[in-house]
């Protein structure tokens, strides 16, 4: 009994104190962001987008847009691509053995006819059954490939591009006109060789779009969605720019991101066998670029906006969610060697360190202190007064957390410009935390369980168009 | 005591939270304001500034126009200002001196805040007075990379050619401190134009940094000017690579003024260490004239051992058309499988599959045989979609002969 209560009492202390380190780092992302990004909001305005639009010297393009059954989506977010602002760019749509006829319906709309093109594995795929093309449209190309993945789809896309940049797209997302070549201006602008960038991935889900482009930014009537706007403004708007600012990005969303061609296939191209992709190849980059010494940048600007769809279910957000932690898993328990390893620098000694334990292990941690601190109180080990303290805290800090990410967007980018979005954002972000935090916990401890027995299966994520 | 703090630490997280509300609430309604006025004052001086541009006559309008620095009245004056440069830009610019925006950003440029500096440079960049040129080009010296940025667009927005000058005085330096990229030099020197020309093969012809020679001749290789041709044969033979690579990229733009002596150094390049340099050869060497020498050459760099360059170099053969159909057939007939895909590939790409199978009616025997001969390699090889095509909707007599070709092929 007296070790039982030993260990009831010492995991909560553990509780307290990670919580504590847990929240400081939060606090400090958070003061770090507030600067970085009212600093560089000001400096759009002398931001060279017009001059990196109209010069022939700026890197050619190839967007990458992996599609498995995506007719509902795949023309509005082709309309998008297409109507961007960028000087040289080809969009390369990887169709990945669909079979609701989204390979027909692009072939009838562009008017695409069968090319004979040699199809070089530089990064081994499965393989391609065909080309499409149209000569009229000459920066479009279809290729028609056995279902492996969206992974190995972006591999083949990689294959067939001839730009020195790709820039990967979700198939059912909106991309801003100016989005490309604001994430191109670091590229351009670094000293330093930029082999990643990415941009912040907005809610579609209530916007009314016009030919490719967002026209009315809207809240959407489910719930779901709305809390995926205030936790997306958190996640981008401080988590992200804070760990930019700390030159400690370690992941880039796949919705929207920017790589060196060169980089990835030296780096060996996406990982197949990964969930989270996105995030793998970020992991990878930085070892590869590290462990040859070579100088390099994974940078992440807060003004490149793609919109995209949220899961609108429970059960569908359940699927995304746990698809992600276990991706997340895998990255972290994969290159574990990385951790408190100081020939990483920072990613070693500051970023992989907190992604395994307040990322990776945070949602045990949470589950478990659902469990275990209310028994502390009802076996008297806790005082009752700081136990409701301390929920008082907590509550009120995640509170704050979600507050500030709309606080955020109101003094810099303020997309929602409506009192009704300002107000319904603020109720939602106080809301956040008495249920859809928990439930994210819950989806997320859940996979940390389905990852220990092995269930390692991506869960496709059907949203609501 | 820990209850304490935890109430403290609860009371401070609820008086922020409150505090940011505050803050956003105000600035929305402030913000709201602002730009109403903002509205309201551009909506109205628009067309009393048109009205006094149309007719020149600017002196009248002064007074009305004149305003406190950083008041709404200044910026929205600004914007209309800046907007109706683009159409009348010698009025605009005068007004923009007599209101004293150049003033108020020229004293900006002696702030130490960062962002501040950057954007009284950016502002009088798209002011763009020649006189601003000296004082900006001050600014050249800082240490800080995103002023230099700044500073170079800037200067290049004015545009003039001492501004020009001005840059390429500091460029070495710049390059030395690594401040300034490559992109970001080249995407300004650009915005000069044709003008530019003659002060940027001057400059090229003084300089010895590799590095700014690769970027004057990249930059020049943009531009319309064929004088450009000269410094770039100068420096064909350079010993580093990349500007070996830029001169050529400026010979591949006037390819037609090219002599046979110059073809002939040319043609030396082929077998260039560098495989950038041999990739730029077959570009030009599918541009120029099809002599004899020339598809010998592009025949030794389809095999060449890097893919960028035997593409190339099949992409630059499919535009030799009928001269270069011996080749085509030879290489087509060859073991090296590569360049027979990319050879395949590029002709179905280009016209040149269109002309092979229009040779299928040719009176000429020779070039009816090799094309014919051709057309059947490729539907050998999978390349028949072109063929496939031209039988659903081409001519009668030449799908007889495509029928025949395909009936081969399955004999």
């Amino acid at each position: 009994m007296k070790v039982t209560t030993a260990l009831i009492l010492g995991f909560n202390y553990f509780v307290g104190i990670y919580y504590t380190f847990f929240n400081i780092i939060y606090s400090l992302l958070l003061c770090i962001s507030l600067i970085v990004i009212i600093k560089y909001t000001k400096r759009l305005k002398y931001a060279p987008v017009k001059e990196i639009n109209y010069s022939p010297e700026t890197p050619p393009v190839s967007i990458l847009i992996a599609a498995r059954n995506e007719r509902d989506v795949i023309l509005r977010t082709l309309e998008s691509v297409f109507s961007i602002n960028y000087p040289f760019y080809d969009v390369i749509v990887i169709n990945d053995g669909s079979d609701d006829g989204t390979l027909e319906l692009l072939i009838d709309k562009f008017k695409l006819k069968k090319i004979d093109m040699v199809y070089r594995n530089i990064l081994k795929t499965a393989p391609v059954k065909a080309f499409y093309y149209n000569r009229e449209l000459p920066n479009l190309l279809v290729v028609d490939k056995v279902r492996s993945g969206k992974a190995d789809s972006l591999n083949c896309g990689i294959n067939m591009s001839k730009a020195p940049y790709i820039c990967t797209i979700d198939a059912d997302s909106i991309v801003e006109p100016d989005a490309l070549i604001r994430l191109m201006i670091p590229v351009i602008e670094s000293p330093v060789p930029v082999v990643a960038c990415g941009g912040v991935v907005r809610v579609l889900n209530g916007s009314r779009i016009e030919k490719g482009i967002v026209k009315d930014i809207g809240l959407p009537r489910e719930r779901l969605p709305v809390f995926q706007i205030v936790e997306y403004l958190r996640a981008f708007l401080f988590g992200r720019v804070g760990w930019d600012a700390l030159r400690s990005i370690l992941i880039l969303s796949g919705t929207f991101s920017l790589f060196n061609k060169n980089a990835i296939i030296s780096a060996g191209g996406f990982h197949t066998r990964h969930l989270a992709e996105d995030m793998e190849i970020i992991v990878r980059l930085h070892e590869y670029y590290r462990k040859n010494k070579k100088p390099y940048s994974i940078k992440f600007i807060s003004d490149p906006i793609c919109w995209t769809e949220v899961p609108s279910t429970l059960r569908a957000l359940a699927r995304q969610r746990r698809r992600w932690h276990m991706g997340l898993m895998q990255s972290i328990i994969e290159y574990r060697k990385m951790i408190f390893n100081p020939s990483y620098g920072r990613i070693g000694l500051l970023i992989f360190p907190y992604y395994l334990f307040f990322e990776m292990l945070g949602p045990l941690v949470e589950f478990l202190g659902y469990l275990i601190v209310p028994t502390s109180y009802f076996l008297g080990l806790l005082n009752l007064n700081f136990f409701l303290l301390f929920l008082l805290l907590a509550i009120i800090y995640g509170i704050f957390l979600s507050t500030t990410g709309i606080f955020l967007e109101e003094l810099t980018y303020r997309r929602y410009p409506g009192w009704d979005h300002l107000s319904r954002l603020l109720v939602y972000g106080i809301l956040e935390n008495f249920g859809y935090r928990q439930i994210n916990s819950f989806f997320r401890f859940q996979a940390t369980l389905y990852y220990l027995c092995g269930k390692r299966k991506w869960e496709h994520v059907r949203k609501n168009v | 005591m820990i209850q304490k703090v935890i109430i403290l630490i609860v009371s401070l997280i609820v008086f922020l939270i409150l505090l940011f509300f505050l803050i956003a609430v105000f600035r929305r309604i402030r913000g709201a304001r602002r730009y109403r006025e903002l509205d309201r004052i551009r909506a109205y001086y628009l067309p009393i500034l048109q009205e006094s541009f149309k007719k020149g006559d600017i002196l009248s309008i002064i007074n009305d126009l004149i305003s406190e620095p950083g008041s709404i009245k200044f910026k929205a004056i600004e914007e209309l200002l800046f907007k109706l440069k683009e159409r009348f830009p010698e009025p605009a610019k005068e007004l923009l001196i007599r209101l004293g925006y150049v003033s108020f950003y020229e004293n900006m440029l002696s702030d130490k805040n960062r962002i501040n500096k950057a954007t009284a440079i950016d502002r009088l960049g798209i002011i763009g007075l020649e006189t601003s040129a000296d004082r900006l080009s001050q600014m050249l010296r800082s240490d800080d990379r995103e002023i230099i940025s700044v500073t170079v667009r800037a200067l290049s927005n004015i545009g003039t050619l001492e501004a020009l000058a001005l840059i390429l005085d500091h460029l070495p330096g710049l390059f030395e401190r690594w401040l300034i990229t490559r992109k970001a030099v080249e995407t300004a020197l650009l915005k000069f134009g044709d003008k530019g020309t003659p002060l940027l093969i001057q400059y090229g012809k003084t300089i010895s940094n590799p590095k700014i020679i690769a970027i004057i001749l990249d930059t020049l290789s943009h531009l319309n000017n064929n004088q450009a041709i000269g410094l770039a044969m100068d420096n064909i033979n350079h010993p580093d690579p990349e500007v070996r690579t830029k001169s050529l990229k400026i010979i591949e733009r006037f390819s037609d003024l090219l002599n046979g002596k110059d073809l002939e150094k040319i043609l030396s390049l082929s077998k260039d260490p560098a495989w950038f340099v041999r990739l730029h050869v077959a570009k030009i060497l599918g541009k120029v004239n099809s002599k004899k020498d020339v598809i010998d050459y592009l025949g030794k760099l389809i095999m060449d051992e890097n893919w960028q360059v035997r593409n190339a170099a099949a992409s630059a053969l499919s535009k030799k058309t009928e001269a270069g159909l011996d080749l085509i057939l030879k290489i087509l007939k060859g073991k090296d499988h590569y360049a027979i895909e990319s050879l395949c590939e590029e002709i179905e790409k280009t016209e040149l599959c269109r002309v092979l199978i229009y040779n299928l009616l040719s009176p000429d025997g020779e070039v009816y045989k090799k094309s014919r001969e051709i057309l059947k390699i490729m539907n050998n090889l999978g390349f028949s979609t072109p063929i496939m095509e031209y039988l659903q909707t081409g001519d009668e007599a030449i799908a007889m002969e495509l029928k025949l070709l395909l009936s081969e092929k399955a004999a």
